[in-house]
């Protein structure tokens, strides 16, 4: 199980799980710094997020590289900044998208938020950041679907809170069953195109719960005004197209359980083909 | 030549409105004053403070003498979103969808902008603060 550290700003805590299956080296380097305390400066540049001098000297490249800072996502830039979210926000700076490293996740951090999102209006805080037992699972309901690609199965758990309009729409489509193929331009995400008769709209709403990166183990909506794709994230994938980066909506994420079968099976798309898929609404 | 005094936190300061180059703008905000609003440090543009005014959102209204980049020692106006944007350091028009847009830059301040800027950059680590702008009597 991987290790746990507490967070606190002010007063307001909350576990956070560190991303030792994706960043050994940076969890490592970051464990053995702790307990730290920091000042903590909201951002002037990355969005709903607050920013520290790194606990850690900063590597050259970064360990599972991300754009997008989902919320409670601890991270660290090559350029030595470190960023903790709370909301809408990416990595950057003056020159534009920075690539950082992914640290850490908070685990039902609404207090912790909170107090962040008040930083906006109450200025300055201090974070202190220290080992901790293991971190519960999370507790919320979600509707949850199942994904099967090639007999390996695993469980998402929608992301209704954050995507309402797009998680519906998914949840509507319900069962898809066809084929899924290895993104061209996305990275290690699997891809399964659809044509749902209300992509429009979803359209017209803008793109909920947006986000660049696409973490291993979520499952993502992009739509365009004719098609809708789903991606299934087995590893570090960023959504691209043609021209260039494209938002998409993080609409489930994996709930638990081993989904290192379903990943190879993804991943084998690469070299073998299509493979059959299925997505599945959990009784 | 009119002018605008605008008022950060405790400190003021007078700006000149650039009618020549953004005249439909300058007619804009100063149909609209006297403002006053709470003033808080952009999230995603960088070293600038700004207030948002739904009465001041006007997509029609076109950019003029634009800029991306904020000018220190002026103010811009962003209308899609009804944006005043007042910059202390680099600075851009952004969004969270956005690494750059453009803003009109529609009055400058005149005299020494130093203390005014330095209050405004201290709204990120103080906390917001109230702001006030409006029409300069002679």
């Amino acid at each position: 199980m991987a290790r746990a550290i507490r967070v606190t700003v002010d007063g307001a805590s909350a576990l956070a799980v560190l991303a030792e299956d994706v960043a050994p080296r940076s969890a490592e380097a970051l464990w053995s710094a702790l307990p730290l305390e920091r000042p903590l400066v909201h951002t002037k540049w990355s969005g709903a997020a607050a920013t520290f001098a790194p606990p850690v000297a900063p590597s050259d490249e970064p360990e599972a590289a991300v754009l997008s800072l989902y919320p409670g996502v601890l991270a660290l830039r090559p350029d030595g900044e470190a960023l903790l979210s709370y909301g809408d926000a990416e990595s950057r700076d003056e020159l534009g998208v920075r690539y950082a490293t992914r640290l850490a996740r908070v685990v039902e951090g609404a207090a912790l938020f909170a107090r962040l999102r008040r930083m906006y209006d109450e200025g300055d805080a201090r974070i202190r950041i220290e080992r901790a037992d293991a971190a519960p699972a999370p507790s919320r309901a979600r509707r949850r679907l199942e994904v099967e690609v090639a007999g390996a199965k695993a469980t998402y758990a929608l992301l209704d809170e954050r995507a309402p309009r797009t998680c519906d729409l998914l949840w509507e489509m319900l069962p898809i069953e066809t084929t899924t193929f290895y993104s061209r331009w996305a990275g290690d995400a699997a891809v399964v195109e659809t044509k749902p008769a209300r992509v429009r709209d979803l359209l017209a709403g803008g793109v909920e719960n947006a986000a660049l990166s696409m973490y291993p183990g979520t499952l993502c909506i992009g739509p365009t005004p004719s098609w809708m794709d789903v991606y299934l994230s087995f590893g570090a994938a960023e959504c691209r197209g043609a021209t260039g980066r494209r938002y998409v909506t993080i609409a489930a994420e994996l709930d638990g359980g081993d989904a290192s079968g379903l990943f190879a099976n993804m991943k084998g798309s690469r070299r073998e083909g299509e493979k059959p898929v299925a997505i599945r609404r959990v009784a | 030549m009119r002018e605008i005094e605008l008022r950060v936190g405790g400190v003021t300061a007078v700006a000149q409105l650039l009618d020549r180059d953004a005249p439909l703008t300058c007619d804009r905000i100063w149909d609209s004053l006297p403002i006053t609003e709470t003033m808080h440090n952009l999230r995603y543009g960088g070293n600038a403070t700004f207030v948002v005014l739904d009465r001041l959102v006007d997509r029609a209204l076109p950019i003029e003498n634009r800029v991306t980049w904020h000018l220190v020692g002026t103010i811009a106006f962003r209308p899609e979103f009804g944006e005043i944007v007042l910059p202390y350091g680099p600075a851009q028009a952004r969004d969270e969808r956005s690494l750059g847009d453009f803003a009109t830059v529609f009055a400058r301040i005149t005299g020494d902008p130093d203390t005014l800027l330095a209050a405004a950059a201290r709204v990120v680590h103080d906390g917001a603060v109230p702001f006030a702008l409006s029409r300069r009597r002679a």
